[in-house]
């Protein structure tokens, strides 16, 4: 049996990482749970429990009614998601939770090819209680029920007439599945929950999270990937170079109209993330945490400020600008916690490191 | 429309760019093997090179690039490279080692981009490239005419078997390739974003180097679909040894290495439990010693390079190196390191490390250094 404490001490020259400047809280993982990612996990899953009932209450009376309801809920349930889809770690990775409530970006368009053959084949069993979490991640999360809700059929934005019970069975279903998946998240972080309790209680012998430098390292991770995903993912492609080269479709959530209300939610979850962590630096870099948070805000009341519908706001070239301006503000902010944030807390983002290959 | 300009502006950037050589003694003879040379790529000061240099650091020549590079194809026997974008790249740049010529750049053919990684053919008729055929989704080697007078034109692409293909060798029999198809689908509209975490199915293929035929496709268990396939090495005893990525929640911790023959079961190494941890799920570079009979696998993550006795699967030992990757042959159970943080060491299984480059803050060595 090879004895792991000869086999470490063989040929180790450590070249140092960067020592931390600024105190990691001697409770990080609580303080993140506690002031951040349990409320956040906890609203989703609430938002999606009235998404559920607003669906089932409205497919029961035919979608007679107007369907604002519906509306109201998808909205909040897409914010919701906002608020949680950066703490991509964790109970989120588990298990394909994050693809099942968003698969997206879809670029073979994997979503629309498999919804409409759901609905094509209107088979009873995919839309029995509990059924769709084994189908294929693409028809079971929010980005499907979108599309039946807002484009094929678009249950709440076309004329009533055709017989669209299928495609409000399967709506529900979908609802049923996204609040599910949601109430799981917030069981896994929760103080009973096993990634909960490793998280909020880092310790030597602990597989997962040996320190709150450890806990440090994986929220710094969660801030800087998700500001590069905002800007990388949500916004520059649909931007593109110019106004001519804007897409629209590219964008998460456009059939609702829930792009950039949701990247503002987005970027104001990432602040509320931050400051849970009350990170305090040493006196000559205490501008750290402020500009970053700054930034951040800025970012978000220039999404927030945008009150026009997204259609317009690419083809009109003061909106353009507006959204490409809230593009180069995360991209400062970006910078801020790689080259600044990342290191005073002892955290080292490698050239190789950050972006794996 | 977009990579019409990405092409250009790729090509304009080259154009204005001139690699310098530099004059040192030894130059006649590239390839010698009492004094071989190294090739990697970097990003210096802001600018983004492809260096040619030896073991003890110094710089023979210095290819420019309009953007990151990754790994290399090699022909050391006519004295060529070609150092390939990293991924979405869609560039190429073919040098002499010598520099005796003016580097030439190649672009990636319309709907493809490059992953990184390629190999020449034994008799420098053909060099292959790993691809994606992005709006497809469907990994493919693109082959180029590197004959004389060939201008590395490409003339056809053969399929992978896979999606994701990421690094590609050619076994000692000079005409079968090993493609580790990664399996993680991207799109370059969103770089290196996963878009497939749910259905990913790496393998390992062996591909005829010259028709193209899939002669045989090896994938891990199904409980390890997310166990992402990416960087190979030879040992002397022909088996192909691979390094992976976990893609899945870091509270699982499956091996990360493992060596395999065509026609049997694929091998996997853990190596200590706690040396496994600090690997952090990613392994970045795989190389065999000269002899093939120790091999390295770096971890950038968990700033360490481990060695594997390449006839047991023994681990054999661990040095530590902040954002080391690049990995090298050097001599029996010696390799030369080379690290995101500008340094450049020597170091083994059974020897400390010493340093030949200190750390530079300008500098960044990129995941991978290969000998000529």
């Amino acid at each position: 049996m090879f004895k792991v404490k000869q086999w470490l001490s063989i040929a180790v020259v450590a070249i140092a990482p960067w020592s931390a400047r600024a105190d990691v809280p001697a409770n990080l993982g609580q303080r993140l749970a506690d002031g951040y990612a349990r409320p956040s996990m906890a609203k989703l899953a609430e938002q999606a429990g009235l998404l559920e009932q607003a669906l089932t209450t409205w497919c029961q009376s035919g979608g007679q009614s107007d369907g604002k309801h519906v509306q109201q809920a998808f909205a909040g349930t897409v914010q919701a998601w906002a608020g949680v889809e950066f703490l991509r770690f964790g109970p989120l990775v588990q298990g394909n939770r994050y693809e099942k409530l968003a698969f997206w970006p879809d670029t073979r368009g994997v979503m629309q090819r498999q919804v409409r053959a759901i609905l094509a084949a209107a088979d009873p069993a995919v839309v029995a209680p509990g059924a769709l979490a084994s189908r294929s991640v693409a028809t079971q999360g929010l980005p499907a029920l979108e599309y039946v809700l807002y484009g094929t059929p678009g249950l709440v934005v076309s004329a009533p007439g055709k017989d669209t019970s299928y495609a409000c069975s399967y709506a529900v279903a979908v609802a049923g599945n996204i609040a599910n998946v949601s109430t799981e998240l917030k069981q896994a972080w929760s103080a009973e929950g096993e990634f909960g309790r490793q998280f909020t209680q880092p310790s030597a012998d602990s597989d997962l999270y040996r320190s709150q430098q450890e806990v440090a390292a994986e929220a710094v991770k969660a801030l800087s990937t998700g500001l590069q995903f905002a800007r990388d993912v949500k916004l520059l492609p649909v931007l593109g170079e110019s106004m001519k080269a804007a897409r629209k479709q590219r964008a998460a959530f456009w059939r609702s109209g829930q792009t950039v209300p949701a990247l503002a939610a987005s970027i104001n979850g990432m602040v509320a993330f931050y400051e849970a962590g009350d990170y305090h630096y040493s006196e000559d870099e205490s501008w750290i945490g402020s500009s970053l948070t700054d930034e951040l805000h800025r970012a978000a009341q220039a999404l927030e400020s945008l009150n026009q519908p997204l259609t317009s706001l690419l083809e009109d070239e003061a909106g353009w600008r507006r959204l490409s301006l809230a593009g180069l503000i995360l991209k400062n902010a970006k910078d801020i916690v790689d080259q600044h944030v990342a290191p005073a807390l002892g955290v080292t983002i490698g050239f190789n490191a950050l972006d794996g290959d | 429309m977009e990579i019409d300009r990405r092409r250009f502006l790729t090509l304009a950037t080259l154009a204005g760019l001139s690699p310098s050589v530099i004059q040192a003694a030894g130059r006649g003879s590239p390839a010698a093997s009492d004094h071989p040379l190294y090739v990697a790529a970097r990003k210096a000061d802001g600018r983004y090179e492809a260096v040619v240099l030896d073991a003890r650091g110094h710089e023979r020549q210095v290819v420019p690039m309009p953007a990151r590079g990754h790994s290399f194809a090699l022909d050391p026997a006519r004295g060529r490279a070609v150092v390939f974008g990293r991924q979405p790249g869609f560039f190429a740049v073919a040098f002499r080692i010598d520099g005796a010529q003016p580097p030439v750049a190649l672009e990636a053919a319309r709907g493809r981009h490059f992953f990184g990684h390629g190999v020449y053919l034994p008799d420098g008729s053909r060099m292959l490239a790993t691809e994606n055929d992005y709006e497809a989704g469907r990994g493919v080697l693109g082959v180029y005419d590197a004959s004389r007078g060939g201008e590395y034109r490409r003339i056809g692409e053969f399929e992978t078997g896979g999606i994701g293909p990421h690094e590609v060798v050619l076994l000692p029999d000079g005409k079968t390739l090993c493609v580790a198809n990664g399996g993680i689908l991207t799109h370059p509209d969103y770089g290196k974003l996963e878009l497939n975490l749910d259905t990913m199915r790496p393998s390992l293929a062996y591909i005829d180097a010259y028709d193209g035929r899939l002669i045989d496709r090896v994938e891990l268990s199904p409980d390890l679909h997310r166990l992402s396939i990416r960087h190979l090495a030879q040992a002397s005893d022909g088996a192909v040894w691979f390094g992976c990525q976990h893609m899945g929640p870091a509270s699982e911790r499956p091996p990360l290495v493992g060596k395999h023959r065509m026609g049997h079961t694929p091998e996997l190494f853990a190596g200590p439990p706690e040396v496994l941890r600090n690997c952090r799920n990613y392994i970045g570079s795989v190389a065999a010693d000269p002899v093939g009979q120790v091999i390295a696998t770096s971890s950038p993550v968990g700033n360490q390079i481990v060695y594997w006795d390449a006839a047991t699967g023994r681990s054999l030992g661990v040095t530590s190196l902040a954002d080391g990757c690049g990995v090298a042959p050097l001599a029996p159970a010696k390799f030369l390191v080379n690290s995101g943080m500008g340094a450049l060491v020597q170091a083994g299984p059974a020897s400390s490390m010493r340093s030949i480059t200190a750390p530079s803050a300008g500098v960044s060595w990129d995941n991978h250094f290969r000998r000529l």
